[in-house]
């Protein structure tokens, strides 16, 4: 039996099931390599050459930390060593319980650009931005986490797109996985290039971004404060904030040569509540704002909408044919909601090579940033299959846990493992 | 041909790992490779059979309809189809909207602006610009409560702005033109 031996709903089903990954797989794949091909590769700039600017205004670059005693060292010296002409740092100690505060405080000593803030207690990562907001000399922010290390010229090529257009919100930068010892290390390495990365610069060409990276963006003051500035009630609050500026009319873009290198979690749990928390906060962010930018107004904005409201069917539709082919071992189905089998033909041998081709046009666009990663995709050709598979049970376990949340529970931090660590 | 960014060392220990875990991780490894394997069955079925090993195709693999490599060239149709849809998106908004910014200068927050929204008063905003190494209090609401250095944490005076607090969720609708 096959896939095709299927009939009535089923069938409806599957063919959403299967069709709809493997479409969006190939519109990623089109649009990365038609946004490599005409934007990323054009001129003489790559990471370490951003384009001259008019004039450089002063940048205020904020880093919330939460017990980030082991990582902000390194993210402080790389961030004093950005090679801007006019910048300050303010790291904000949000009442972390080790020693963060007193290393902080040691390195202000030694950097005159640095300022530090300290919280009495812990407030959450959205609360530290707002106040390193407020603290800030300039119009300009450049945000990142205290666990992540800067590329040198990453804030000259946030700014550029900053000050080059007045409606210019927010810039997010590329960010790179730094550990790598572990299967979950390399199989995020993997995701962040032929998904992550994919998925952001097919966006640009269709309309909206889904969300800035947290870990690595950077915001004109003024864009915050028309809107709400990052909500301390949302799980993921850059998901939040990208809908916000959007749906104010703002830009926000997404600078593939601002290049951060972060930490990511290398356990089975870490990775599992990391990513349920991603979900949850996509799906908060569209019950809050999809009534809103329905508007003919917010247009723009009605392709990344459906991309997402179609990704959460999805996934629901998939958990229904597994657990119906579950249920054909025990009880007897009406014919209509049968699963003949979960494997399938000539589909099969089509979804192994859009691993391929994904893998393959990553390769090709992120030979830029990083040599030799074919060592790492080596080992993960599969992952796009599991990718859609882990979607799927975030997004089922992530939608009555936002729905249900009840409204205004302030979020805190959620650091989960920072990896192996020598 | 430009160079390799710099960037901080790369952290690769597989080493550390609790060996139950590499045992783990090895076998998910092999498994998913299994998997992705098994997809190109069909494909197999089908070279085995055009070299000849019709046996083989029949008895282990099942028979391959040749109606299947129809569907292949209707899947690469509408994967053709997308790619030109994006391409012409993208260059007729290049040409409608590129180089060309119609949009009104939003004039940079003010101070007064923002110590509206925090519910602060100037002064407060100005010392905080001027601090290198602060201390924050902060209430239920995220409302600055307190402020100190580190040492004069216990004799922190309050600072709160007379008007009831501006609330820390903000108009339930932004403002928009």
């Amino acid at each position: 039996m096959s896939w095709e031996d299927a009939s009535g709903l089923i069938t409806v089903m599957f063919n959403f099931a299967f069709f709809f990954p493997l479409f969006m797989a190939w519109t990623w794949i089109a649009a990365g390599l038609w946004y490599f091909f005409h934007w990323e590769r054009r001129g003489d700039s790559d990471p370490e050459q951003p384009p001259e600017m008019a004039a450089y205004p002063m940048c205020s670059i904020l880093a919330p930390c939460f017990n980030e005693g082991d990582n902000v060292r390194d993210t402080v010296e790389w961030l004093a060593r950005q090679e801007y002409p006019d910048f300050e740092i303010i790291a904000i100690n949000d009442g972390s319980s080790d020693d963060t505060g007193i290393i902080l405080d040691e390195l202000a000593q030694r950097y005159p650009q640095l300022r530090v803030i300290h919280f009495s207690e812990n407030q959450g990562k959205a609360m530290a931005l707002r106040m390193g907001a407020l603290a800030s000399r300039s119009e300009y922010l450049v945000c990142i986490d205290g666990d992540a290390i800067l590329h040198p010229k990453a804030t000259h090529w946030l700014m550029y797109h900053l000050t080059s257009g007045p409606r210019v919100g927010a810039v997010t930068g590329n960010p790179r996985i730094r550990n790598r010892s572990t299967l979950l290390g390399r199989l995020q390495v993997g995701e962040f290039s032929s998904i992550i990365g994919l998925i952001k610069r097919a966006q640009r060409i269709y309309g909206r971004v889904f969300t800035v990276s947290g870990v690595v963006s950077a915001f004109r003051k003024t864009a915050l404060h028309r809107n709400r500035y990052w909500n301390i009630d949302m799980v993921t609050e850059d998901i939040d904030l990208t809908w916000q500026l959007q749906a104010d009319h703002w830009d926000v873009r997404y600078e593939p040569n601002a290049l951060c290198w972060i930490l990511m979690p290398e356990t089975l749990r870490g990775l599992w509540k990391q990513r349920l928390r991603w979900a949850q906060g996509g799906v908060e962010v569209l019950h809050r704002y999809a009534g809103r930018v329905l508007s003919w107004r917010r247009r723009r904005m009605w392709g990344v909408l459906l991309e997402y409201a179609l990704s959460v069917l999805w996934a629901y539709t998939m958990a229904s044919i597994f657990l119906l082919y579950l249920l054909g071992f025990v009880v007897t189905l009406p014919e209509a909601l049968v699963v003949p089998t979960l494997l399938p033909q000539w589909t099969g041998v089509i979804l192994g090579c859009t691993c391929l081709a994904q893998f393959g046009v990553s390769l090709l666009i992120d030979s830029r940033y990083e040599k030799g990663l074919w060592r790492v995709y080596f080992w993960v050709i599969w992952y796009p299959l599991a990718f859609w598979l882990i979607s799927m049970l975030t997004t089922v376990v992530a939608v009555p846990k936002a729905l249900l949340k009840r409204h205004g529970t302030r979020a805190v931090w959620i650091s989960p493992d920072r990896g192996v660590r020598p | 041909m430009h160079d390799a960014p710099r960037r901080p060392p790369i952290i690769y220990r597989p080493d550390l790992q609790p060996r139950p875990q590499r045992l783990l991780f090895s076998s998910l490894t092999a498994l998913a490779w299994i998997v992705w394997l098994y997809l190109f069955l069909p494909l197999i079925s089908v070279l085995a059979w055009l070299f000849g090993v019709d046996l083989f195709s029949q008895f282990i693999l099942g028979p391959e309809d040749p109606a299947h490599l129809l569907t292949l060239l209707n899947y690469f149709g509408v994967v053709l189809i997308t790619a030109v849809i994006i391409v012409a998106w993208s260059s007729y908004n290049l040409r409608r909207f590129g180089g060309l910014d119609r949009r009104k200068t939003v004039p940079p927050v003010s101070d007064a602006e923002l110590c509206t929204r925090f519910n602060i008063e100037p002064d407060l905003l100005e010392s905080l610009r001027a601090s290198r190494h602060v201390v924050l209090g902060l209430d239920a609401e995220g409302q600055i409560e307190t402020v100190g250095t580190a040492d004069s944490c216990a004799s922190n005076q309050r600072l709160r702005h007379s008007p009831p607090p501006y609330p820390v969720s903000v108009p339930s609708e932004p403002i928009t033109r």
